[in-house]
Formats: structure tokens, sequence, C-alpha cells
């Protein structure tokens, strides 16, 4: 039992035409704020396996969202997959892992973007399957592993 | 585990804002406390969000810059 966050979204264009738009750093700035007029945009693109792309978006520089993203899998122009670092302006942080994937239908492109590892799901998850009986003494050292990686 | 060695434990999590106790007669109720759950759900509702808008802008511009080819 884990929990996704799952979006997905039929496009009227190619796979290709998707997936570059999609990673194209100028593509991407245009697209970020295309709907939302004064919004402060930055992304960087690395795209190659183990390289960043890092976003700072927001509508005031002192209240940025940044995200850095680490691809781990490029396979245009099918899928996509990156460790995700987020972070708000108020300094919450959150770890993540990102699958994007684009799929042909008819000249339509069917893209998927399925999110997981959201932090706390995954302590409640601990909690639902190994129980409160005798287990403070697991949940500390989970704990501890979680501060130890963090 | 000890009465001590429990107490411990239960103020680590307490610290993490995990779980809250509270006294109940001889005895102490624990609660897996709302506040890192509620971290999460914000996160994915903020991301959730985010997703949507960010579709909806790929959308409009795939579709502008198609309309822009013709």
């Amino acid at each position: 039992m884990s929990y996704e966050l799952r979006v997905e979204r039929l496009i009227d264009a190619t796979p290709e035409e998707v997936f570059d738009a999609y990673t194209d750093p100028e593509a991407v700035n245009a697209w970020f704020t295309i709907l939302d007029e004064g919004m402060i945009v930055e992304n960087e693109i690395d795209l190659r396996v183990g390289g960043k792309w890092v976003s700072k978006w927001g509508f005031s520089p002192e209240e940025m969202f940044r995200e850095t993203n680490t691809f781990l899998v490029i396979d245009r122009p099918h899928r996509l997959v990156s460790k995700s670092e987020g972070s708000s302006p108020d300094g919450a942080t959150v770890e993540t892992e990102v699958e994007i994937t684009f799929r042909d239908e008819g000249g339509k492109t069917l893209m998927t973007v399925v999110q997981t590892g959201f932090p706390d799901e995954g302590l409640r998850d601990f909690l639902a399957t190994e129980g409160w009986n005798g287990a403070f003494d697991r949940i500390s050292a989970y704990l501890a592993a979680q501060k130890s990686k963090s | 585990m000890s009465l001590t060695g429990l107490k411990k434990h239960v103020q680590i999590l307490e610290d993490a804002n995990l779980v809250t106790s509270e006294k109940v007669g001889r005895t102490r109720q624990c609660r897996l406390g709302p506040e890192q759950l509620e971290d999460a759900v914000h996160w994915i509702e903020l991301y959730r969000r985010q997703w949507n808008r960010r579709l909806d802008g790929l959308e409009t511009y795939l579709e502008e810059k198609r309309g822009a080819q013709r």
C-alpha cells in the first residue's frame, strides 16, 4: 500500500512534440507562464541521466517555490523519471519520485504523471503495517533513519 | 520494554509531532498526531494543483504553436 499522485491529460500533439516542449528550457519558460501573467520563473535543464532540472517560480522574489529534479530515466518520447526535491517559501521540503509517460493515442498524446514517495504517507503505511504494539523502538529507529537521510 | 524506556520512546514521537498523549485516569493514551500527516496532504494538494496548472500551460503552448504553424 503506497500513496501516489496521478494526473493525466490528453494533449493534441504527437508524443515527440509534447516530450520536447516539456523538456526544452525555452519552451518550459513559455508554458510555465502562459496562463499566469506576472509569474517569475527560472528553469535550467540538463537533459541527461544524472543531470538536473532546477526550477524556481513564484509571484514575488521573496516567495519562491523551488524544485530540483534529477533525471533517472530519459526515454524520448515515451518516458521520463526523476527524483524530485521540492521546497516551498516557508522552508518545508519534500522528496518524491516523478514518472511521466507519453503515450500515442491516434496522433494525440496521453501524458500521465505519477508522483510517489510522499514521506508521511510512507510513515502512515509503516504504522499501518507494523502496528503500534511494542513498535515504539522500531518507530524510533525508522525516524532516526529518516532524519539521517535528510 | 521498561516503563522508563517506553516513556522515552513516546517522548521522541511527541517531539517529532507524530503522537500526542493525554493522561486519562491512571492511563496515558497516545494518539497518532495529525500534524505530520496534514503536511503530506498539503504537499499532495500543492503538487496536484501545480501539475494541473502546468499541463494546462503545456496544452495551451502546444495549441498556440500548432496554430502558428498553420
